[in-house]
């Protein structure tokens, strides 16, 4: 399996995308931010169909239209408690919207460059077995300007996270966080898309993380582990993708929804 | 000598929230180690006043100063604890909470090692926390958070603390052993305590001051009277 090229490839980029999608998607979920991490990888749907028109990547075009994105999400003012107490609902909304309007303007220049549905397939689902080594070496630049980015924001972020209100009220800088954040989480979720494609991009940033959190582990541990079982379920969707011949991305998705019913089950009832 | 500035000081200070007008021309000075309880109906402004100490809440007019220092530039210097407070992760421990607290307005990576294991268990000591701090927070009562609570706002050696309403949901027991503790950190260390109650008899032995916000004024007596 590991003599041909794109086996090896495929799994560096899926070792750094899940290494990078578990500690991302922790703070995500942890920040109860999945919807916005769904949506940004909606928004690069547009942003590739839209960087293939006029002759950027697709890859290209899904990072800077999500980062743009996420700047946007990030903006949307959380302070504490007492002040803004009704922001969660509108925000919510707000993302729905731009996620629906995103899929909407990616199918139009879809449709403008008469795309073949193979490469609308590859958006969608993902193509790691595709990955040259440009791509490859864009995804450890992508990757590593992620993990530096969110490396400079996890003290502040984690505290914002875990204690908001209080967090405002000794000086975080909400809004500043918020932002540095989104933007990681785009780039992350444009890097992700490359493995499980933009529609399953759920599969490595929420399911490991959802597991860990669930665990009730502490951040250090939660974040390592978020990380190692991404790792494990892009590595093992690949040897089963390879033994079996359905896709990795599937394999990568029912991996992330049985670890975590069966740590739904294994998780103290109380927590 | 030089002179010490006061750990809270108002000069002409009023407060409204939005059309209501809770505080008017008020002035105040607590000095450094003075433990001050704050007093006042419900909706008269404690809360509100608290969060303008914090640069939470801007003053209408007048002056706001803590330890010499504009409120927002003084936000390091004090511990906080807000009546209420959202919890994302309830199904994570109280020792990460407060762990994501330690110095958290820093950039950087999540602290960890000797130092923050040290400022913790000196912290959770202080208000008898080292086992619940152990526990999933969605596992502890009322009082038993707001003991944790009051760890964290201990944690970065505070020089003033505004602490809303801590009292509540803690048993007898428990809160004379608080407020023997506040005491004595006032005492020691030359912190400053403001802290808002409503069941003034059990803290009036253990308080310097009672600040009472009534008909828009704010009136300071000592507590013993």
């Amino acid at each position: 399996m590991l003599h041909y090229e794109f086996m090896q490839n495929a799994f560096l980029a899926s070792g750094v995308v899940a290494i990078l999608s578990g500690l991302v998607g922790w703070f995500l979920v942890l920040r109860g931010q999945s919807f916005a991490g769904h949506a940004l990888s909606h928004i690069g749907f547009a942003g590739a169909t839209g960087a293939v028109l006029i002759g950027l990547s697709p890859l290209m075009g899904m990072a800077l239209s999500a980062v743009i994105a996420g700047l946007v999400l990030g903006w949307e003012a959380e302070g504490d408690l007492r002040a803004n107490a009704a922001t969660a609902n509108h925000r919510d909304s707000v993302i729905g919207l731009v996620l629906a309007a995103s899929l909407g303007l990616g199918l139009l220049f879809l449709q403008w460059q008469h795309a073949p549905v193979s490469s609308t397939t590859a958006l969608l689902f993902g193509n790691v077995l595709g990955v040259d080594h440009a791509t490859l070496r864009l995804l450890f630049l992508l990757a590593g300007l992620c993990l530096a980015g969110l490396c400079f924001l996890a003290r502040p972020l984690l505290f914002a996270s875990l204690d908001p209100d209080l967090a405002a009220a000794k000086g975080v800088r909400l809004r500043f966080v918020a932002c540095g954040f989104m933007s990681v989480v785009a780039l992350a979720t444009a890097i992700c898309s490359e493995t499980t494609g933009i529609l399953l991009v759920f599969s490595l940033l929420v399911g490991p993380a959802a597991c860990m959190l669930r665990l009730g582990l502490a951040p250090w541990a939660g974040l390592t582990g978020s990380a190692l079982l991404a790792l494990a379920l892009s590595w093992g969707g690949l040897v089963l993708s390879w033994y079996t011949d359905a896709p990795v991305s599937f394999w990568i998705s029912l991996g992330a929804a049985l670890s975590y019913i069966a740590v739904r089950f294994l998780a103290p009832a109380t927590r | 000598m030089a002179d010490i500035p006061s750990a809270i000081l108002l000069d002409r200070v009023t407060l409204s929230h939005g059309a209501r007008l809770l505080v008017e021309k008020a002035d105040l000075a607590l000095k450094p180690g003075s433990f001050t309880v704050l007093a006042g109906a419900n909706g008269h402004g404690k809360t509100t006043l608290m969060r303008a100490l914090l640069g939470l809440h801007p003053a209408r007019e007048g002056r706001i100063a803590v330890l010499g220092r504009a409120p927002r530039a003084a936000r390091q210097l004090i511990g906080y604890m807000p009546q209420e407070r959202r919890l994302p992760a309830p199904q994570l421990t109280g020792r990460a909470l407060i762990a994501a607290s330690w110095h958290g307005t820093r950039f950087g990576l999540p602290g960890w090692g000797r130092g923050l294991a040290d400022d913790l268990k000196a912290a959770l000591s202080l208000t008898g926390a080292e086992a619940l701090a152990e526990q999933p927070l969605s596992q502890l009562s009322g009082g038993e958070r707001q003991r944790l609570f009051l760890a964290e706002a201990l944690l970065d050696k505070p020089a003033l603390l505004v602490l809303d309403e801590p009292l509540s949901g803690m048993d007898l027991h428990w809160q004379q052993k608080i407020l023997t503790m506040l005491q004595a950190r006032c005492r020691e260390t030359g912190m400053a305590v403001l802290m808002s109650c409503h069941g003034l008899d059990i803290v009036r032995p253990f308080a310097d001051h009672l600040l009472q916000i009534s008909e828009h004024k704010l009136e300071l007596s000592d507590a013993a009277l």
